[in-house]
């Protein structure tokens, strides 16, 4: 079967698709379950649309290849059927449509079902959409637009001349005008002839019927309530839309925005793809650099390692330079370059033309100021300007250098070098990005002269990079307070090293619903950070996509497998959506792969005569003396339900279990997502555990979601002394009441 | 008291013989970060016999976090890729608690605690020293 039902469903005429010689129906769109309620699905045509003529034009559709239509008279319906892989489509038309037309139609349709389902370029289905329908309705033009921006639309592909094409490449949507409406409106506008312009866009009739244009069809393209665009076809007569034809546009356009949306989402989840490996080769490349520091060497030979990393993964060329001689002289400590030939050439060029130590960015000038030169691009007057002789100017136009970066290497706050980054033959651009990342470089790199800073140095490494796998801040979701945590262990002598707990929040494309991840990634270090970065991506991904939070997961386990980096690297991930009620309410829908527990305080107070007395008396039973400390004095004066799910692990097993279950929130209720360095927490009192989780999460005070995350987060912190002996995250996701 | 146990107290081999085709390794006190890379060396010190049974006993120890599942799943992925097997017992402890927790007991082949009696309440974590049996 070609046609995927999903493609189908919205259409706005009947689609019934039936599979093999009984005519099984497979597929009802929902116009079909309208227009034919006795249809079954799963059932042979003959039992229950036993009507002798259309079963056998759905016979000579499947066996002969040949197509038919065929006039039923309860409902009133033309029904068209055409063969369709081991099937028939059958699509229905008004009675009285032109039938050739229809047939010709529906077969168009079919063409374009099968090209807009496998095609993943905007342009060429912008160009399918067009151009096929411009010739089976006869259209003089067709321009399909995009919505690029707020308000505006932008042409994607056009069949007007290059000049016309030119003066709507960009058009501002304004009310009043058909295109406008059609697209703010969400319903196509038709225009059928200068009396059509003259009733309902007087002001624009002039324009509209400019060059002996008529008709126009202006449809626009929508999924779910997203805009997406337009296509607009023009006629060069009059023209009357007949209801099929309507039917028919308007099919295309469902279609096309379709089409278009599954491109842009594929995109996103490319570039989501090649963030994450770009930031897993960056954690990688920044961890092998603060291994170098540690390595017994001289200050030289770790330099020229740290060049030696840098070339060929980020730029053509490196070069490190130090202060010397009590900070009187500058000296090249290190270079790298994948040929020796060229380094020698520059040595030599150097020799002959000894560098000015005065030349704005310069290694000299940017040790001499600490602060970086930045050269996106190095034109040739840049060239000209630096040479001090024509055959000065040659030797270095050879050298062929089209992007640079230095930046300070700084040590307790004093600069005493420089790191230079030179793109050359690849031809590379440096960007904003590159530059922070060789400012880390050089900080990572400024522990060689600094052993002292080395402790320091990295845990503010494993600090920048967890940063880098979480939110800076969380997204204002209306409906909902949100609010996170994150603690990472406590360094002891083995240092600091980034660790793989996580949380994220994201917008997804329904409006109103929100994704929600907390995972822990096993172990630390880069690889468990990259871990971490594939998942917190993957799942943006997959959100972006619009998958349920099962679906999300069993990806999310596939796409670990696949990495296959580190065997027995595994990581456990609560995910949900929330879905904003407009009552203050709010519906989470969670999937857990071998996680701890969520749980969910509710506003409503316990009765404290008949909760909280007892619950004095089982104070010691959690396993935490009474003295224990922080929480435990208060009773539990809130319910709190644990969600009992707990599933498989991913990134070890191809088959595993994400069971999920639904939560409603209601106002003022909270769900709490926390990772295993909360109740596995060890203190003097033994393990912090799932009884003082509860009672913690339901003692009174925080009548907040940040006040929750704050007071659990204390309370964690507290129980240990403060020597946290894994990372502690924690997100809270309260109904707002 | 602040500092915590370093876990290095994870014991010796009982049984870390051949006994026909099986070679049992069993684990005491504390498995964590710190006591990972000691534990899998006696592992794959064990794996070097290739026996057609390895298994790994875990249901003495007094704490283990998600190391301890690292070691298992490592060498689950060795006897799988060598074509041995591998067994864990888990009896009522810390490990069996954390192995459920991930859904991993019907991923794995679990064995039952027989021959090794329990000498205290496994459920009960006995002061921050660890207490290797």
């Amino acid at each position: 079967m070609r046609f995927e039902p999903t493609a189908v469903a919205e259409l706005p005429f009947p689609v019934v698709i039936t599979s093999g010689s009984n005519h099984v129906v497979t597929v009802v769109n929902a116009s079909a379950r309208r227009e034919l309620p006795r249809l079954v699905a799963g059932r042979p045509m003959a039992e229950t649309l036993a009507d002798p003529d259309l079963l056998a034009a759905l016979d000579r559709a499947l066996h002969e290849g040949v197509e038919g239509a065929v006039d039923l008279v309860d409902p009133a319906l033309t029904l068209g059927c055409v063969p369709s892989g081991d099937g028939v489509l059958v699509h229905g038309v008004p009675v009285g449509s032109r039938p050739a037309g229809a047939r010709a139609r529906g077969a168009a349709l079919q063409g374009l079902t099968d090209t807009l389902l496998t095609e993943q370029d905007p342009a060429e289905i912008g160009r399918v959409a067009v151009t096929e329908s411009m010739k089976l309705l006869g259209a003089e033009a067709g321009v399909l637009f995009l919505r690029t921006e707020p308000g505006v639309l932008t042409s994607l592909f056009s069949t007007w001349p290059a000049d016309i094409r030119a003066r709507y490449e960009r058009v501002e949507l304004h009310r009043g005008r058909p295109l406008s409406d059609a697209v703010l409106d969400g319903t196509p506008v038709w225009i059928e002839d200068a009396a059509g312009w003259a009733a309902r866009y007087p002001e624009m009739a002039a324009t509209g019927t400019a060059g002996s244009h008529e008709a126009t069809a202006c449809l626009p393209l929508r999924v779910d309530e997203r805009d997406l665009g337009a296509i607009v076809f023009s006629f060069g007569t009059r023209r009357t839309f007949l209801p099929d034809e309507r039917a028919y546009l308007q099919a295309v356009a469902a279609l096309c925005a379709q089409a278009l949306d599954r491109a842009r989402l594929l995109v996103v989840e490319r570039s989501a793809r090649a963030v994450a490996e770009r930031e897993r080769d960056r954690m990688e490349f920044l961890a092998r650099t603060g291994r170098l520091m540690e390595a017994p060497l001289s200050v030289e030979e770790r330099l020229q390692r740290v060049a030696d990393l840098v070339v060929p993964e980020l730029a053509d060329w490196c070069a490190v330079h130090l202060l010397r001689q009590g900070g009187g002289v500058i000296e090249q400590i290190a270079v790298a370059h994948d040929d020796p030939a060229k380094i020698d050439f520059v040595r030599r060029v150097q020799e002959r033309y000894p560098p000015d130590p005065t030349a704005p960015g310069s290694a000299y000038e940017v040790t001499r100021t600490g602060e970086p030169a930045f050269f996106p691009e190095i034109p040739d007057e840049l060239l000209v300007a630096g040479a001090e002789d024509a055959e000065h100017l040659e030797l270095i136009r050879a050298i062929g250098m089209s992007s640079a970066l230095v930046v300070p290497l700084t040590v307790r706050g004093r600069s005493v070098g420089a790191l230079t980054l030179v793109h050359a033959e690849s031809g590379q651009r440096f960007d904003e990005l590159d530059l922070a990342f060789a400012q880390q470089i050089a900080a990572t790199a400024a522990v060689a002269l600094d052993n002292a800073g080395l402790y320091e140095q990295q845990r503010r490494i494993a600090h920048t990079l967890q940063s880098a796998l979480l939110p800076t801040v969380l997204p204002d979701a209306p409906g909902l307070r949100l609010a996170a945590r994150y603690r990472p262990q406590t360094a002891d002598r083995s240092g600091v090293q980034v660790g793989g707990d996580l949380y994220d929040v994201v917008a997804t494309p329904r409006p109103g619903r929100w994704a929600a991840v907390v995972a822990d990634v096993c172990g630390k270090g880069p690889d468990a950070a990259a871990l971490t970065a594939l998942i917190r991506h993957t799942l943006r991904a997959e959100v972006a996509h619009g998958l349920d939070p099962v679906e999300a997961l069993q990806r999310l386990n596939a796409a670990m497998l696949r990495e296959e980096r580190d065997p027995g690297r595994f990581a456990t991930v609560a995910h949900a959506h929330v879905d904003v009620g407009d009552d203050g309410t709010a519906t989470v829908s969670l999937a857990i792969a071998g996680h701890p527990p969520p749980l969910v305080r509710r506003r409503r107070m316990a009765d404290p005569l008949a909760e909280a007395r007892p619950r004095d008396g089982e104070g010691g039973e959690d396993g935490a003396g009474a003295e224990g400390g922080i929480g435990l004095d208060a009773a539990p004066t809130a319910e709190v339900e644990v969600v009992a799910l707990s599933g498989t692990l991913l990134g070890v097993f191809t088959d595993v279990a994400t069971p999920a279950t639904t939560v409603r929130l209601g106002p003022g209720d909270m769900m709490v997502l926390y990772t295993d360095g909360v109740t596995e927490a060890r203190g003097v009192d033994g393990f912090y555990g799932m009884q003082r989780l509860i009672h913690t999460v339901g003692a009174a005070g925080p009548g907040s979601a940040d006040a929750l995350a704050e007071a659990l987060l204390a309370d964690v912190v507290g129980f240990q002394d403060g020597v946290l002996r894994d990372d502690v995250a924690l997100l809270v996701i309260e109904a707002a009441p | 008291m602040s500092t915590l146990p370093t876990g290095d107290t994870t014991g010796g081999v009982d049984g870390g013989g051949t006994a026909g085709e099986t070679v049992e390794v069993v684990l005491h006190g504390e498995l964590d970060l710190a006591a990972y890379e000691h534990a899998e060396r006696r592992v794959e010190q064990a794996e070097r016999g290739s026996p057609e049974l390895l298994v790994i006993d875990l249901s003495r120890l007094t704490f283990m976090d998600s190391s301890g599942v690292r070691l298992v799943l490592l060498a689950h992925d060795r006897a799988r890729a060598a074509g041995r097997r591998l067994a864990v017992r888990l009896g009522v402890s810390p490990a069996q608690r954390v192995f459920d927790s991930l859904g991993l007991i019907d991923k794995l082949d679990v064995l039952p605690v027989t021959d090794a009696p329990t000498e205290q309440p496994p459920e009960a974590v006995d002061g921050p020293s660890g207490t290797p049996t």
